[in-house]
């Protein structure tokens, strides 16, 4: 068998690629299935009833602060803006509410990750988004 | 009797699934309806013939009667079922399908239109003898006249504004030395909210279990229940697991709760399937238990009593509806085993159950003994956002409570699902819970241990998952990972499994660190 080792916190732990999205998981000599699939930055990870998103390591050290603004200011999911609370210019303080949008019948509100000032704004009322774009920029 | 040829389903997702294999099973031909966001769901492509309805948005497409009919009329469909949700207790449906002349699999629209009004029903089951939670308004206002209705209900009591709502106002009274106090407070605060200081007395239901009973009524006054289902696992009113038996029920309770479904069902004239759902105060023989509602339509979580009953409740709807007798006296039906369903939610519980849309990036059902899974989803699905996050549901039959229990765990842990974030690890750790497992339970167990339950899903991720994903990024003979998405004509960003050029694994392993 193929095995690839893990280094990883003196730990051994090999995994053996088996196709098709499933891996062999050996630690131990204790063995399990796990199944990854690798999407864009991030890899999705299945072991034993729990799914993880592992960010690759590269883009995670470079982009943690931008990327924490990004993702606050983004929507979670695709979804439709309902209405815009602020303008571009405005000062606002931390946990305010910026955008709300709406998705599956649920409200879901994008608060400020921090007190700031709002740069430009991205998104319009009754425009729908997709996650991962930011809808609006602070500085 | 009237033999269907060829049967629409007015529903998507898992439960319109589970019609077209049934439909299959029994010769008939099936239509699937779909929205725009639905063209290449699975129901749409598992069935015989489809018909587009309308836009995503569901007012427009699956919520429209017109649509529907429509759908129906030019597939040459003689029968409608109308799954959960949706149009199933609206009952313009079954009215415009008899205006068609076509079969609706359920009830009458009277009976619908009766069961939707929750006074009438109530009424309906005081007329069959069955209780409800005690309650009245009182016409004489005065304090004593008050205190006196609450001494004929019983403590304790609830006092709440008879113009009120969400809670606001509501007095608990647990004894006569609270009284006076109480009945002048909710007085002042009835007012003070709403004008009006008209009180409303009903009996305080303590940790009541929500107990449902299956009933089936055929054309032919034949009436027989299908035993009990336990959902007190929920949140917001939305159940997250089923069990049959219920643990809360001896053998008498039981007879007694699914005599008093069948009066239910009977006074109501009821056809085709149906559930009768009850509060149950305590357990056991000393049990009390009340009316709440009847839902007139197939639930969500039919197959735990398919498992356990050995029956079949969607060919049994579509052959009543047909106009065929019952095939079984109630002596005849009974319980084997014990049944629990988890229901499989696209959404997120680290963010206060945030439902989640996008592409199933690898999907692997767990196969094993005594685990069905009922899903609406295959590996490549896209999970939108315009309907409910239900994605499937996975039953497990056991011979005890126990073993249901842990083939339903270990059939969880095997039950692949990336792409979208789900509640699976919620579920896990919801059967493994000491009341669960106890079978201790009531309808505010999630509310009362969620967030606990919660706590325990978040951490760090394990070296071993760091290890698997390092393997999925690596290129090598398998690809860059095991499976890769890709965009292609047959939709937005599928999941192709990265199937090697030659599949002899020894071939594949040349290169690799043997």
């Amino acid at each position: 068998m193929a095995r690839v080792s893990e280094p990883v916190d003196n730990a051994r732990i090999d995994v053996v690629p088996l196709g098709n999205g499933r891996y062999l998981v050996e630690q131990d000599s204790t063995t399990r299935i796990a199944y990854a699939v690798a999407s864009g930055r991030e890899t999705w990870v299945f072991l034993n009833g729990r799914a993880y998103v592992v960010a690759s390591s590269a883009t995670a050290r470079t982009r943690a602060s931008a990327s924490d603004d990004a993702n606050a200011l983004a929507a979670p999911m695709p979804a439709t803006v309902v209405r815009i609370e602020v303008s571009p210019g405005q000062t606002v303080a931390k946990d305010s509410l910026l955008v709300m949008l709406e998705a599956m019948k649920m409200e879901l509100p994008i608060r400020a990750p921090r007190d700031g000032r709002v740069t430009a704004i991205h998104c319009r009322a009754g425009e729908i988004v997709q996650p991962g774009v930011p809808l609006l920029e602070m500085s | 009797m009237r033999v269907f040829s060829k049967l629409l389903i007015a529903n998507r997702g898992e439960i319109a699934v589970r019609v077209i294999r049934a439909c299959r099973e029994m010769g008939i031909e099936s239509v699937a309806v779909y929205s725009d966001a639905d063209a290449q769901a699975l129901h749409t492509t598992l069935a015989d013939h489809r018909v587009r309805i309308g836009p995503a948005a569901a007012a427009e497409s699956y919520l429209s009667v017109e649509a529907i009919i429509s759908a129906a009329r030019s597939s040459g469909a003689q029968a409608v079922h109308p799954g959960y949700g949706f149009l199933s207790e609206n009952p313009t449906l079954p009215a415009a399908c008899e205006q068609a002349g076509m079969a609706f699999i359920g009830p009458p629209a009277d009976v619908i239109n009766s069961m939707g009004s929750k006074i009438a029903a109530r009424r309906l089951a005081q007329s069959a003898g069955v209780p409800v939670v005690p309650g009245e308004t009182p016409a004489d206002q005065s304090d004593a006249a008050i205190a006196a209705a609450v001494r004929r209900i019983g403590f304790p009591v609830l006092l709440k504004p008879s113009e009120g709502g969400g809670g606001i106002g509501m007095k608990t009274i647990r004894d006569e030395a609270s009284l006076a106090g109480a009945i002048a407070q909710a007085r002042r605060e009835a007012t003070a909210a709403f004008g009006d200081g008209t009180l409303y007395v009903e009996r305080l239901v303590e940790k009541p279990r929500h107990v449902e009973f299956q009933i089936l009524a055929d054309h032919h006054g034949h009436v027989v229940h299908l035993f009990e289902r336990e959902c007190s696992i929920q949140r917001r009113h939305q159940k997250v697991i089923e069990e049959t038996p219920s643990t809360a029920l001896t053998p008498a309770l039981r007879q007694r709760m699914g005599e008093a479904a069948v009066a239910v069902a009977g006074a109501a004239g009821y056809r085709n399937a149906g559930t009768v759902e009850f509060l149950l105060e305590g357990t056991g023989d000393a049990a009390r238990f009340y009316f709440l509602e009847m839902n007139t339509r197939l639930q969500v979580e039919h197959p735990v009593t398919e498992q356990v009953t050995g029956v079949d409740l969607v060919r049994a709807q579509i052959g009543v509806a047909s106009g065929e007798p019952l095939p079984w006296r109630q002596e005849a039906l009974g319980q084997r085993g014990h049944a629990i369903e988890a229901r499989v939610y696209a959404e997120d519980p680290a963010r206060n159950d945030l439902p989640q849309a996008g592409p199933l990036l690898l999907y692997r059902e767990p196969s094993m003994p005594g685990i069905r899974v009922d899903a609406g989803v295959i590996e490549g699905s896209e999970v939108s956002v315009h309907y409910d996050p239900l994605l499937a549901k996975l039953i497990a039959w056991g011979e005890t409570r126990d073993a249901a229990r842990r083939r339903a765990l270990a059939a969880l842990r095997s039950y692949a699902l990336l792409g979208i974030k789900t509640n699976i690890a919620l579920l896990i750790e919801l059967l493994e819970h000491p009341r669960f497992v106890a079978g201790s339970i009531d309808t505010g167990f999630l509310d009362a241990e969620g967030d606990a339950i919660r706590a325990r899903l978040s951490g760090v991720t394990p070296p071993i998952i760091e290890a698997v994903a390092a393997a999925a990024r690596r290129p090598g003979p398998f690809g860059p990972s095991g499976a890769t998405r890709r965009a292609g004509p047959f939709g937005p960003a599928g999941t192709g499994p990265a199937e090697p050029a030659t599949t002899d694994p020894w071939t594949l392993l040349r290169g690799a660190r043997v």
